[in-house]
């Protein structure tokens, strides 16, 4: 009798722990991953933890903010920054609190990067046909149109009492195309925190931050581990170029002569402007940036892809916890001297 | 009556002792079963199809098992989705820069086909092996 009690108990203890193992296997932590089109890319949002509905409110939320800051920041249109744009040269506009943080960040850069990063270049992209939603046709400008372009003052004021901004000269017509995003991924992933998820990734159109670590299952538990980012290979689509191990709270972006391009004669002009020379710049086909922000990534990829593999490396060296992965017209892979701490295989 | 200690493990050695070969082989049997099976039920489903989106809305979902084209008709007109052999692409697309038909073929998990200016975007459900792409 007393055996036949032990034999149920036995059988009894097996199959909770077999339960609990099998429990265990399914329980994942949730994630809620949504992909939309919105500024003119493909945004992807990626939050952990909570409950589905939870997350489902945080990633709309996310979302319709960046929504908001698309209408803020295109360059044409009733937005601030197209009235900024359509108001006459010279006259000072009052404007939002963010646009004049994302002004003022612009021009902080422009002086870093020696005028390789500009936000002033929205007539010399209408020269070459690179307008907002960009229909893939371009035109080369002649060689007197860029030399007109080049020889008209360009700049911008700024008043930080005031939070006014005056455009100097109608040639100065701001486009943030290399700030936006990266802006708007910030921002998007402080709506997501304030919803409370435990930890998020957004991606827009290359223009990655995250916060927090990933869970995964791991053996018996869930273990939390950094996100990792792939870099898409500038010449093969398919291919991966290598992986970024992100530090907590790190921003990632990619520019590239392979985003926005049209072809002539067998030759490729892009929408990356040296605005010392009104052309596509050519040293490198993509430069990739690991920054404190995904707003800082971003004016820095485009900064680095501008001033080309010495003069670009030499900027990311300069900066703090910024690292640079570039790729020459040739081919060639280069890294600055941080990277192997950010986890950077290729 | 609290039994002390050194007569509980008394009780349970001796108790111990009268389960069967046969009991340990079936305790042991199950066990094994359920370790065996945790990688399986922890990888969870695999991602055996291809989810295409238009304006974000969901349109179709293709099984890459099962051989076919597809037309999805965006702003711009139509974008042709192939497959063939377990792995989808983009055979024309109105786009003007052609990124989504040069990118070529898909198959893993994760991964993603972009029709930007048409706004198709085709993807295959799963966990790729990093969380995100830069590009």
């Amino acid at each position: 009798m007393r055996v036949r009690r032990f034999h149920k108990l036995v059988a009894a203890a097996t199959g909770g722990v077999a339960l609990a193992l099998v429990l265990v296997a399914w329980w994942r932590p949730q994630t809620l991953e949504r992909e939309r089109i919105l500024m003119g890319t493909f945004v992807q949002v990626k939050a952990y933890g909570g409950n589905e509905r939870e997350l489902n409110a945080a990633v709309e939320a996310a979302f319709r903010e960046m929504q908001r800051l698309e209408g803020v920041l295109r360059r044409r249109g009733d937005g601030e920054l197209g009235q900024l744009n359509g108001a006459p040269a010279g006259q000072a506009v009052a404007v939002s609190a963010e646009l004049f943080d994302v002004l003022q960040y612009a021009e902080r850069y422009r002086l870093l990067s020696r005028g390789a990063f500009d936000v002033t270049l929205g007539a010399l992209e209408d020269l070459w046909g690179f307008v907002e939603d960009w229909d893939g046709l371009g035109r080369v400008p002649s060689p007197a149109e860029i030399d007109a372009w080049l020889a008209a003052p360009r700049g911008l004021e700024l008043d930080e009492a005031s939070k006014r901004v005056k455009r100097l000269s109608d040639a100065t017509q701001i486009d943030l195309g290399g700030i936006a995003k990266g802006y708007a991924v910030d921002r998007a992933l402080e709506v997501l925190r304030a919803h409370g998820v435990q930890a998020a990734l957004v991606n827009a159109g290359g223009n990655v931050r995250t916060f927090g670590q990933v869970p995964e299952p791991f053996a018996f538990w869930i273990r939390l581990r950094p996100f990792q980012v792939a870099v898409q290979h500038p010449r093969q689509a398919s291919k991966i170029l290598g992986g970024i191990s992100l530090e907590e709270g790190q921003g990632v972006a990619t520019s590239g002569d392979y985003q926005r391009y049209f072809e002539v004669a067998g030759a490729r002009y892009h929408h990356l402007f040296d605005p010392r020379t009104g052309q596509p710049a050519r040293r490198l086909t993509s430069a990739t940036v690991t920054a404190p922000t995904a707003m800082e990534a971003d004016i820095l990829s485009t900064a680095v892809f501008v001033l080309g593999m010495e003069a670009g490396l030499a900027l990311a060296e300069q900066l703090p916890a910024v690292e640079a992965v570039l790729v020459t017209a040739e081919g060639q892979v280069l890294t600055s001297s941080g990277l192997d701490s950010t986890g950077f295989s290729l | 009556m609290l039994r002390s200690a050194k007569g509980f493990g008394a009780t349970a050695r001796s108790l111990l002792q009268q389960l069967s070969w046969g009991d340990w082989v079936l305790v042991t049997g199950v066990l094994a079963l359920c370790a065996g099976f945790f990688p399986w039920l922890q990888s969870g489903q695999s991602g055996q199809a291809a989810v295409v989106y238009l304006e974000n809305q969901v349109v179709a979902t293709l099984p890459l098992a099962r051989e076919t084209e597809y037309a999805v008709w965006g702003p711009l007109g139509r974008t042709v989705l192939q497959v063939q052999g377990g792995k989808l692409r983009v055979i024309s697309d109105p786009g003007p820069q052609q990124l989504c038909v040069l990118q070529g073929w898909i198959s893993r998990q994760g991964e993603t086909l972009v029709c930007l200016p048409n706004r198709v975007v085709i993807q295959i459900p799963g966990t790729p092996p990093y969380d995100s792409l830069v590009k």
